[in-house]
């Protein structure tokens, strides 16, 4: 939807620009529009094209094998209203809102920790962790999801330190895969507020010092609200990793035995490939899409509250 | 401003374009793979981890097989297109190549429960006129022709077959003070030996029965089909009113067996029943490690403790592990319930060379292949003839022979796009039953009955 | 990695009493805490890929270099070859239409600039999932369903990122030095090139390693887009061993730590400039 507005408006910016032509501007930027033509037709035809595809492919009956692979039909409002009526999609819905709030909280709060403890820290300490939390960051999510698999089943190392039978994995799943996400999402967290830390000014702090004020206090109401633009980003740009981490649950536990680990882009993906019912399956897709389209702008927002140049000299 | 004035002609700009056009247009004519330039290329696509016991194995057959095919027909030669990942992702896999004729395979080996919506979608060959010309399919007995043949045509041959039994631990029975060799005629038999393990025999699971989703499409075929299909009542769709059924006398006493189970503490560890892998469990780990005294499990583990494919070798396989045919719930003649699906060959509609790919198929159904491949992937051959070779019989005594005996007996699941779906709700029932023992049979029908109306809607399930 | 500066948090006195030295020891123990539980998933990793006898289970290994030797050889060799001609592919599409793009929309006259901005930003929120039937179709109709073509379409998943990225490095790119190129008539790509490029080397640096790290790391998209077996990237051939009938745990975990080596290695080599360009960004991991 969204890109069909945008394709929309640049296609008419481009026609407004024409006929202003001789009003405001000397001429055409050739120059500028040749270099941006790689970026521009790659996105519009490998991009937007086939993200409309997909939002079209969300109303109709396509599936992935049967007499509807291959010539389907526009169904309409039809898996709209099958949407309403699938209460594992309102359960898909409430999983991932849970996964998602519970790894940004998870992120920020590990990612933070990481932050502050590192400032004060000793040298070789503050490169040791920081080194092993970006690796963290850095594997791939299938390496992710096959240590963490390892790490939860039964004999795994983490049943060393659980009660019972030691299979956390199964008999939580949701709060495994959740702990696995943070884990392999705090080390970028802790870059970003890192830097945030780096920038907050210390005539600011040092007055508060000497205004005798404790350490915690000054954390919290001189620190925090002045990194409260950089938290934020963190906040969205998690979100928005977390949502696109597809990989990670479903190899780890394809949606859990009773659904427990079904967050919308598992969902999207059994409807599709599983039950072979590809439109209804793009069109859980498309939720995505629009849930992951509210976030992005709202972090647009506050990405753009801030001029430029500031935010670049602050951190280098 | 730009203080030279007029726009410099776009001669960089226009290298950048028409370098990155070309750099496309390259990578776009890059061809897949070798060329053959005079000989008909034949594509056969196969599973080059899932199928066979070993990867190795895999590999060997197929390379015998493209040798003998090149051999025997020099003008031709065939090309492998290994399709990785489980039972669902050569499924998914090979639903998209199907999609276009530039990357159909020409022969495929496909699982038999997907064959008839391949053939809804008009995807395969009809191959009346090739098998009559064959001298091995007329050896497929009926019920495994019909596996193949939709409309009176038949789209697809069998590679082999899967069918379940009892395997039970001989030693453990002995200590228990159960009959050896033993012959269940009952559920309840199955049940009362249960108990008496784990009343006599600690430390070791009493009977392995496969739950949970992680399993996937198999999960039926090797797990609670078989009781369903041993029960009073084994109907999974009705035919005549068009409704998958959710709740009926045969679910319950299939449910009511798994809640005996799990309820009493009978049950496997669920790190292993939810395994990404539950199916090599028993074969690979809790049977030759001695860890099981009963298990419902798929023909396929006979062969696999020899020393030829040794996943892993157990060299008393034989004398400590016996087998016998799942019986009826309440004993009834036959007293044998078993599922049946296994692995077809087909060949694509679309194929610009069907004599060739037809020829392939021939190849791969020979007796050397078929008796191969039979006991590599731990298959029943489809001809009767193979399945009673003695080759075959003596590569996993006693399974392999019981094996060959009961595929008669055996019945296929609904081959039905939405099967699926019903496949799932069922797992996801016997998977909180592990899970939550206390579970009630009411609780468990209550999921399956949930989870196919809420996909596939009211006027699809029913009551019997 | 290395601020070495304390804003934020109270500045150290001169001398240090034992209550800092305790608040001292005590930061150092929970960091190291941290960095602990960090490490403990990885531990099964290190062991069962020297262990004869791996299994899901961590228990001390019956040590044996076959894993490793294995992870480097055969199959698994050429997926590491597979899956850095793919990342390689990804990053020079990427980084080249990011550069280009990002130079134009920082500097140039672009219509609706701001808005097409705001939609680049919006992209890279989106989940590749959703366009992968779409991008199947489309592929397959053109004969692309193989590593190259897969790289390209990974690359263009990062670009509006790199966009994004590398139009904010340029911005803080000083005019002057650009206007004094131009006075000496240098063309539009020499300025690129050789003045605004270099100056905004942490922002194009960035851009370049999310687009490496994020098409190493790509499942899904190769996945459904490369059927040839010979073309198989790493994580591909990781999911086929744990699905396949004899899974061998040992090779897994070996291969993994083989795969995910490049990566940290790049993080090594460049968290220099990678940190710099690092500041209120982001990146969508596939």
């Amino acid at each position: 939807m969204n890109n069909a507005v945008v394709a929309a408006a640049s296609e008419s910016g481009k026609k407004v620009r024409l006929r202003k032509r001789s009003a405001d501007h000397p001429g055409v930027d050739i120059p500028g529009m040749v270099l941006l033509l790689p970026a521009a037709l790659l996105l519009l035809a490998l991009f937007v094209l086939p993200v409309g595809y997909a939002f079209y492919l969300g109303f109709t009956d396509i599936t992935l094998i049967g007499p509807t692979a291959v010539h389907f039909h526009f169904t309409g409002i039809k898996n709209v209203l099958r949407l309403g009526r699938d209460t594992l999609f309102w359960k898909s819905l409430w999983l991932t809102a849970v996964f998602l709030a519970g790894s940004v909280v998870g992120v920020t709060v590990v990612g933070m920790a990481l932050a502050v403890l590192m400032q004060r820290s000793a040298a070789w300490l503050r490169a040791g962790v920081g080194a092993v939390s970006i690796v963290a960051w850095m594997l791939p999510p299938i390496t992710v999801a096959v240590v963490w698999y390892a790490f939860t089943t039964t004999d795994g190392a983490l049943s060393l330190v659980t009660p019972g039978d030691g299979d956390s994995l199964n008999h939580f799943p949701m709060l495994v895969v959740t702990l696995a996400n943070v884990w392999a999402t705090a080390g970028f967290s802790m870059l970003i507020l890192s830097s945030g830390l780096r920038a907050v000014p210390s005539e600011v702090i040092e007055a508060a010092v000497m205004e005798g004020a404790p350490r915690w206090r000054i954390f919290t109401s001189v620190t925090l609200p002045i990194m409260r633009p950089t938290i934020v980003t963190n906040i969205l740009l998690v979100t928005l990793l977390s949502l696109a981490n597809f990989a990670l649950i479903y190899i780890m536990t394809a949606g859990g035995s009773d659904n427990s680990t079904d967050i919308l882009p598992v969902y999207s993906y059994q409807q599709g490939f599983v039950f072979k019912k590809l439109g209804y399956g793009a069109l859980l897709g498309d939720v995505v899409v629009i849930i992951a389209t509210v976030f992005a702008y709202l972090y647009v927002r506050v990405a753009r509250q801030r001029p430029v140049r500031t935010r670049l000299a602050d951190g280098v | 401003m730009h203080p030279v004035g007029t726009p410099r002609m776009p001669r960089p700009y226009v290298k950048i374009a028409s370098l990155l056009g070309t750099a496309l247009l390259a990578a776009s004519m890059l061809p897949a793979s070798g060329l053959a330039a005079d000989k008909t290329i034949v594509t056969v696509a196969y599973s080059p981890t899932y199928v066979f016991d070993t990867n190795d194995l895999a590999a060997k057959w197929w390379a015998s097989v493209k040798d003998q095919f090149d051999t025997q027909y020099p003008n031709a030669e065939m090309k492998l297109v290994p399709i990785e990942g489980n039972y669902d992702d050569i499924v998914n896999k090979l639903s998209l190549l199907y999609r276009s004729p530039a990357t159909t395979p020409d022969v495929v080996q496909i699982p038999t429960p997907v064959v008839a919506q391949w053939v809804a979608s008009n995807y395969l060959l009809p191959l009346d006129s090739y098998v009559a010309n064959t001298d091995w399919y007329k050896d497929f007995p009926q019920v495994i022709r019909d596996e193949g043949t939709f409309d009176g045509k038949v789209y697809a041959v069998s590679s082999g077959e899967n069918d379940s039994m009892l395997y039970y631990n001989k030693d453990m029975f002995k200590k228990a003070g159960l009959p050896v060799p033993w012959n269940p005629q009952n559920w309840d038999d199955i049940l009362s030996a249960a108990r008496q393990i784990h009343a006599k025999v600690p430390d070791v699971v009493p009977m392995w029965l496969m739950a949970g989703t992680t399993a996937g499409s198999v999960g039926i075929e090797m797990g609670a089909g078989n009781l369903l299909y041993g029960s009073s009542d084994p109907t999974i769709y009705d035919e005549a009113t068009q409704k998958w059924v959710v709740d009926s006398v045969g679910l319950r006493e299939t449910l009511g067996f798994y809640h005996s189970i799990y309820s009493e503490g009978l049950g496997a560890k669920l790190s292993d029943l939810f395994s990404p892998t539950p199916h090599t469990v028993p074969v690979t780990d809790i049977i030759p490690n001695q860890k099981v005294a009963i298990v419902l499990g798929s023909n396929f583990y006979g062969g696999q403790w020899g020393k030829v494919v040794c996943a892993p070798c157990w060299d008393k396989a034989t004398e400590v592990e016996g087998v016998a045919p799942i019986p009826h719930v309440k004993g009834q003649a036959p007293n044998v319930a078993t599922t049946v699906a296994g692995w077809d060959y087909a060949v694509a509609a679309v194929t610009p060379h069907p004599k060739e790919a037809f020829d392939a198929v021939n190849v791969l159904s020979n007796r050397r292949n078929s008796i191969d491949i039979a006991n590599w992937a731990g298959f029943v051959p489809g001809s009767s003839k193979f399945a009673n070779d003695p080759e075959l019989i003596d590569f996993g005594p006693p399974v392999n022979e019981l094996a060959s005996k009961i595929i008669q007996y055996g019945r296929i699941l609904p081959p039905l796009p939405d099967f699926e779906v019903w496949s799932k709700g069922l797992q996801q029932a016997t998977g909180t039953m592990a899970q939550h023992p206390e579970t009630s049979v009411d609780d468990a029908i209550g999921i399956l009955k949930d989870y196919v109306t809420n996909q596939l809607g009211d006027d699809k399930v029913e009551t019997k | 990695m290395s601020g070495n500066g304390t804003a934020g948090v109270a500045p150290k006195a001169e001398t240090t009493s034992p209550v800092q030295k305790r608040a001292a020891l005590l930061t150092n123990l929970l960091l190291a805490c941290l960095g602990l539980l960090f490490l403990a998933p990885m531990l099964w990793l290190f062991l069962a890929s020297v262990d004869e006898h791996a299994s899901w289970s961590l228990s001390l290994p019956t040590f044996t270099l076959d894993h490793l030797a294995q992870a480097i050889s055969g199959r698994f060799l050429w997926a590491l070859v597979n899956t850095l001609y793919m990342a390689l592919v990804a990053t020079v599409i990427s980084t080249v239409a990011g550069t280009l793009g990002g130079y134009a929309l920082s500097r140039r006259r672009i219509p609706m600039r701001d808005g097409l901005m705001v939609a680049v930003l919006f992209l890279t929120g989106i989940p590749i999932a959703i366009m992968i039937i779409p991008v199947f179709q489309m592929f397959s109709s053109l004969g692309w369903l193989s590593l190259i073509p897969t790289g390209v379409f990974l690359g263009v998943t990062s670009l509006p990122f790199a966009l994004w990225l590398i139009k904010t490095a340029m911005d803080s790119v000083p005019k002057e030095l650009e206007e004094a190129a131009q006075i000496e008539r240098a063309g539009v790509l020499q300025i690129i090139l050789y003045v605004t490029a270099p100056l905004a080397l942490p922002g194009i640096a960035a851009a370049a390693i999310f687009s490496f790290i994020s098409a190493w790391g790509a499942f899904l998209v190769p996945l459904v887009l490369i059927s040839d077996a010979n073309e198989l990237p790493g994580p591909i051939l990781i999911y086929g061993q744990i699905s396949a009938s004899q899974t061998h745990y040992g090779d897994i975990a070996a291969f993994s730590i083989v795969y995910s080596l490049p990566v940290v290695v790049l993080y090594i080599l460049m968290s220099r400039p990678f940190a710099g360009g690092f500041l209120m960004s982001g990146a969508v991991k596939g």
